[in-house]
């Protein structure tokens, strides 16, 4: 792997008695696209701003692209920002709003000009180039400040949850534009959300962030297939969580259901809970005769048109609930709540996790 | 390399920088009135003593209790004109809503003397109706109270105004879906709504009163009260410590209401969701006249009182020839004087407005965008506000005590148009420092961030982004100075020189010499140039704001 673009080690930022970044080590390489996904409050939108200059670290070094930047403010670093609410200044048309860096950086008229239309074309704005931001929609505005946050030519692009004041279709669709974008200037970018999804969609590397720690680092695939811990694995998507009462290497008993298991390495971390995506759970026809089949009865259905999720009360285990979620599809028909149903957890889909 | 010098230059320095400046031209002033109450003419410390001689020589102490009382009486009726006013004005479908308005907002144009010589020419010993005092002698509590009413009025309706145009008719729809009647809605709903605005307008109006100088010292007569006192005391008597004690008596209810003030506004703000529908008025026979009627009256009496000033500025010889000419101008711009008040106070209000307008401009900057570190820029902030507590008399005085001590290296600006244009533009800083504030908080704080992520230096920032914004109000703090310099008399009367007096200065001074017909037409000019003024502050703010169209949803 090449040297990384971003480094960052053993970062802190305390406000008051709380922590609120507390040892980050981070690397970005260049040219990739990493996430940094958490709950609200995770600090990850602080570690964005130490990265930006905004703010600056307690303790721990930045480097980017070789250069310490660690207290350099932020008219000293090398990067491009997109905020949230976009902070787009409403007094300069389209066309003004991304030409902003070039002129305060004393840019050529001439160099100027021609650089914004190469940027209106790379969003396609052109033919909006002399509105003024409130004249457009959110997802052009969104473009705007993506244009302006390129125009210096960065070598980082800084992206605070850029996506999330946009509703669901506009996103979607932003969301690949955004990715092919990045692929196509080559630019080191590193985006901060809270959705998964958004991550998964764009991200090269996932960091999973909580309580001002970085949990996990990893692909998309490789952080939602191995979490390390339950945190992650709720984090990037539902989960059954069974307590387990008794675990060696081939079985487990969690809450009452004895569970084949596809081979459990126990290397000193305590793996307190077995989990389930709802997703992985069989149900019906398809579970009976499989490894670790049990019967429930059906407590509740909630139908979301291609999925239905049902709640399901093992017979051996009163105190267990199992959430399925399974394609309307494969049913033969929606079952009844009352009704009992047979249903497995199949070895190789089940994670042994310790923590929250 | 050098923008990010310049950045951390600006960054560094300009916010303790202004808070200095600030601090020279307010708290140090008044903190010397302070140290000079507790002090001895000879310099000892002498601590309450000459608290306790104000308390004991006879007739002193009658004027804080005059004070007290006429301020409160003033109060009580300016609010109790100005509520149903307001209402009128903001909740009824009433004719001629916009004449009203300026009619009532007139007396804000004049100095406070106008009304008072106004007042003299109907009620005075030769006035037109002093009849209608029944055998009641005008010069004394019933003159002040009169003449503080008129003048008071227009901030007691613009404070309540304010209040009751911003209301929510969702709450009206929930009343009448429950069938409360017209009175029940208002005594349920508006009243109790309105009460912070009530306490905010009572705290203004009695501040105003109890610290104008210019009515008690018109139609005074022998009624003494704190505001003329404290300058019988200085100028009369030389007596500065006995000075400083009436200035601490004037600063402390001051600044008590100033805390009530803030805690009603502070209140107010919360009684109001960002939610809120606002109240259209739908028409009511009953209620639209009553209200009508009644603003009728007030606009009446107060046409009546200063356009009898306007009248007694033209007439030949109150009362013997009422044949109209402008001998009384003639005589403002020849004699002694050429004029040379009302040029001075031009210059005054001219420079106030120019300094005054970009310190503003610097510090509500400073303070909205929190350009400087944390603690600097909150220091600003304080000694912002620091002045809308402190009556001009107090700050006057002070800057007697501080700027003409032998000590300060700033001595020889005292006598000097400067330091009245100083004194000025901190009497009046703190209004105009807020709607600067209010102008540029407005806008997302991340825009800061983005520009500076551009490399943008903050003083690039300043003129590309927060200038353009903020161009309209600077045009409304413009006018606010240059209109409050020009009729502003409480805080200079202790600094002006034969060559810096001011009109509004000139006018008491014409009053004591009871040459009435000269001091009216000086007035009426004085606020003539105010209407003048403020009507192109009208035409220009409009102007600009068509020049901005990003400010329109669509282009």
């Amino acid at each position: 792997m090449a040297a990384p673009y971003l480094r960052l080690r053993n970062i802190s930022k305390r406000y008051g008695r709380t922590t609120v970044v507390d040892g980050v080590d981070l690397d970005a390489a260049p040219s990739r696209f990493v996430c940094v996904l958490g709950p609200s409050g995770c600090g990850k939108t602080t570690l964005l701003r130490l990265i930006a200059g905004f703010e600056t670290a307690d303790g721990g070094t930045i480097h980017q692209n070789g250069r310490d930047v660690t207290v350099l403010p932020p008219e000293a670093r090398d990067y491009g920002i997109v905020f949230q609410s976009y902070a787009l200044f409403p007094n300069r048309t389209v066309a003004a709003n991304i030409g902003f860096g070039l002129e305060a950086t004393g840019v050529a008229k001439a160099t100027r000009a021609s650089r914004v239309s190469e940027l209106l074309t790379l969003v396609g704005l052109t033919e909006h180039a002399a509105k003024y931001p409130n004249q457009i929609s959110g997802g052009q505005q969104q473009r705007v400040a993506l244009a302006r946050a390129l125009a210096l030519s960065p070598g980082l692009l800084l992206l605070d949850e850029p996506l999330s004041a946009l509703d669901a279709n506009v996103r979607a669709h932003l969301r690949t534009e955004l990715q092919s974008l990045q692929r196509r200037i080559g630019v080191t970018a590193l985006m901060v959300t809270h959705d998964r999804e958004e991550a998964f969609s764009v991200a090269d590397q996932v960091v999973i962030m909580n309580e001002g720690r970085i949990e996990q680092t990893g692909s998309p695939e490789d952080v939602y297939q191995h979490p390390v811990n339950l945190f992650v694995a709720r984090l990037l998507g539902g989960c059954n969580a069974l307590p387990v009462d008794v675990i060696g290497d081939t079985m487990a008993v969690a809450q009452g259901l004895k569970l084949q298991t596809a081979g459990v390495t126990i290397n000193g971390i305590a793996r307190s809970h077995a989990c389930i995506r709802p997703g992985a759970v069989l149900v019906g026809q398809e579970a009976d005769g499989t490894p670790n089949c049990f019967t429930a009865r059906v407590a509740a259905i909630t139908f979301l048109g291609d999925i239905v999720r049902l709640l399901l009360q093992p017979g051996d285990s009163p105190q267990a609930v199992i959430e399925a979620e399974v394609l309307r599809s494969r049913l033969n028909r929606i079952p009844q709540p009352g009704e009992t149903l047979s249903f497995a957890l199949p070895p190789r889909q089940l994670m042994f996790l310790g923590g929250a | 390399m050098r923008r990010v010098w310049s950045a951390r230059l600006t960054r560094q320095t300009l916010t303790p920088l202004a808070a200095v400046l600030l601090a020279l031209a307010t708290i140090l002033p008044i903190s010397a009135l302070l140290v000079r109450s507790l002090f001895s003419r000879d310099g000892a410390f002498a601590g309450f003593d000459n608290f306790v001689r104000y308390a004991t020589e006879p007739g002193l102490a009658i004027a804080a209790w005059n004070s007290i009382t006429l301020s409160g009486l003033a109060t009580v009726l300016t609010i109790l004109i100005a509520y149903p006013l307001a209402y009128g004005l903001n909740r009824s479908c009433m004719p001629l809503n916009g004449l009203f308005r300026a009619i009532v907002m007139l007396p804000l144009l004049a100095p406070s003397l106008l009304p008072a010589i106004g007042l003299i020419y109907l009620f005075g010993t030769q006035g037109v109706l002093k009849s209608w005092l029944m055998g009641e002698e005008l010069y004394g509590s019933i003159g002040i109270i009169m003449g503080s009413v008129l003048y008071a009025l227009p901030h007691a309706v613009l404070i309540l105004s304010a209040g009751l145009a911003a209301r929510d008719a969702r709450l009206y729809e929930a009343a009448r879906a429950l069938r409360a009647g017209p009175w029940r809605q208002f005594f349920a709903i508006t009243l109790p709504f309105s009460r912070y605005s009530i306490i905010s307008a009572a705290s203004v109006v009695f501040v105003l009163v109890f610290t104008d100088f210019g009515i008690p010292t018109v139609v005074g007569g022998s009624t003494n009260v704190l505001a003329t006192d404290i300058y019988k005391l200085v100028i009369g008597r030389f007596d500065f410590e006995l000075g400083a004690v009436v200035g601490v008596l004037l600063l402390t209810p001051a600044v008590a209401a100033y805390v009530v003030d803030v805690l009603a506004r502070r209140a107010q703000r919360t009684t109001l969701s960002g939610k809120s529908v606002p109240v259209t008025p739908h028409p009511s026979a009953f209620r639209d006249s009553a209200l009508t009627a009644f603003a009728v009256l007030v606009s009446l009496a107060v046409v009546g009182v200063i356009g009898m000033a306007v009248f007694g500025s033209l007439v030949k010889f109150w009362p013997y020839n009422l044949s109209i000419d402008f001998k009384n101008y003639a005589r403002v711009f020849g004699g002694g004087d050429d004029g040379r008040s009302l040029v001075t106070s031009l210059w005054l209000a001219s420079l106030t407005a120019l300094l005054g307008s970009f310190f503003v401009a610097l510090t509500g900057w400073l303070v909205a965008r929190k350009v400087g570190a944390a603690i600097p820029t909150q220091l600003v902030q304080g000694l912002a506000m620091l002045p809308v507590a402190v009556p001009g008399l107090v700050l006057g005085l002070g800057y007697i005590f501080f700027f003409n001590a032998p000590a300060n290296p700033l001595n020889p600006l005292f006598g000097t148009l400067a330091l009245m244009v100083v004194c000025t533009i901190a009497h009046f800083y703190t209004v105009p420092h807020l709607m600067v504030v209010g102008t540029l908080m407005r806008t997302d704080p991340e825009i800061d961030l983005a520009a500076r992520a551009l490399q943008s230096t903050p003083a690039g920032t300043a003129r590309r982004i927060h200038l353009p914004m903020l161009l309209p109000t600077m045009i409304d703090v413009f006018g606010y100075f240059f209109v409050n310099a020009m009729t502003t008399v409480s805080a200079l009367i202790f600094l002006f020189t034969a060559n810096s007096r001011v009109g509004a200065i000139a006018v008491v001074n014409l009053l004591e010499g009871s040459r009435y017909g000269q001091a009216a037409a000086l007035a009426v000019l004085i606020m003539l140039i105010s209407v003048v003024a403020t009507t192109l502050q009208i035409v220009l703010r409009a102007f600009i704001l068509g020049r901005q169209p990003w400010r329109r949803k669509t282009g």
